[in-house]
């Protein structure tokens, strides 16, 4: 597998906190977006390509192409980011097999079925579901918002979205 | 004189846009043609967005120059997202200097969008210096060896 410093759950993918707080912190050399909509959408993919943070490489994959690309050698040296818009995403990955051992949750807006989570994560009932079955399963699921500031662990928070929700 | 044809449209996080706008008609006088967005914790990025759709389809992509603080910020990004049906002229790191030129270099009424971004960022590249060094390096100017 590929040397995966950092994975991110975050929907507005390369963003200020990942470009001025995450990426010089992790010392990331290669951010991967792992979307399946994103990968799809040819403005978009060269936008972020074209607007990759300095000392940066952006790759865009789906979900199928990242499992594949993500379990190769790789390049000595590098340090893969992973970028996500949200935690199903990477629960996803890990089901097709990409031993990830920690997801970082860092910003999710409210839409559709999503309520407040912890801070400026909020997640839908399936996402709690991933989260609690990504937990389940060893990977540790946390929140933080840039390095400098402090994790909160999620248990507590998942407890009460699987109330709210009635999971 | 008449308004200036090109328009600048500035957005940022929280008062910044506001702040430079009121600060550089304290320095150029009142200005005609410009605009400033905010946006604020809590807000989805989507209002910010809707405004400044609604500014392209008054005043039309070729007459608007975008102006926002930060690259990759969400004013920066709501701009950007704007180009997959526009082309789009838009400069980030926005100062107050690359500003003034704007301001003063759109008073030229035959100046395009695309040669005032040229000008602004020309007139850009050293308005950001620390001074410390600055003054350090014209007290050594006699002694070549110190530079």
């Amino acid at each position: 597998m590929r040397n995966v410093v950092h994975a991110r759950v975050d929907d507005r993918l390369i963003h200020g906190e990942v470009v001025t707080a995450w990426v010089p912190t992790m010392r990331a050399t290669r951010i991967i977006i792992i979307d399946d909509e994103v990968a799809k959408d040819e403005f978009n993919v060269r936008v972020v390509k074209a607007l990759a943070p300095a000392g940066t490489k952006v790759f865009v994959y789906d979900v199928e192409k990242a499992s594949e690309k993500l379990m190769v050698q790789g390049l000595p040296d590098e340090r893969l980011l992973l970028l996500a818009k949200s935690p199903t995403t990477f629960h996803r990955l890990i089901k097709n097999g990409v031993p990830l051992k920690e997801i970082n949750l860092g910003g999710a807006g409210i839409r559709g079925k999503r309520q407040p989570f912890i801070n400026n994560v909020s997640l839908d009932p399936d996402e709690v579901l991933a989260c609690e079955d990504m937990q389940k399963n060893g990977v540790r699921v946390y929140y933080q918002l840039v390095p400098e500031q402090g994790v909160v662990e999620i248990d507590a928070a998942l407890k009460s979205a699987k109330e709210k929700f009635g999971l | 004189m008449a308004a200036p044809k090109l328009r600048i449209v500035l957005a940022s996080h929280g008062e910044q846009s506001k702040g430079m706008l009121n600060t550089v008609q304290m320095l150029l006088g009142e200005q005609e043609n410009i605009a400033a967005y905010s946006l604020y914790p809590e807000q989805p990025v989507t209002d910010l967005t809707e405004k400044l759709q609604a500014e392209i389809d008054q005043y039309g992509a070729e007459n608007i120059i975008f102006m926002t603080e930060l690259k990759q910020g969400s004013p920066f990004n709501a701009v950007v997202s704007l180009t997959r049906n526009h082309d789009l002229y838009h400069i980030t790191g926005i100062n107050l200097a690359a500003l003034m030129t704007a301001i003063m270099e759109r008073d030229d009424e035959n100046i395009t969008a695309a040669q005032l971004c040229e000008t602004v960022m020309e007139e850009s590249q050293n308005t950001m210096l620390d001074v410390r060094k600055l003054l350090a390096a014209g007290n050594n100017d006699e002694d070549e060896e110190e530079l």
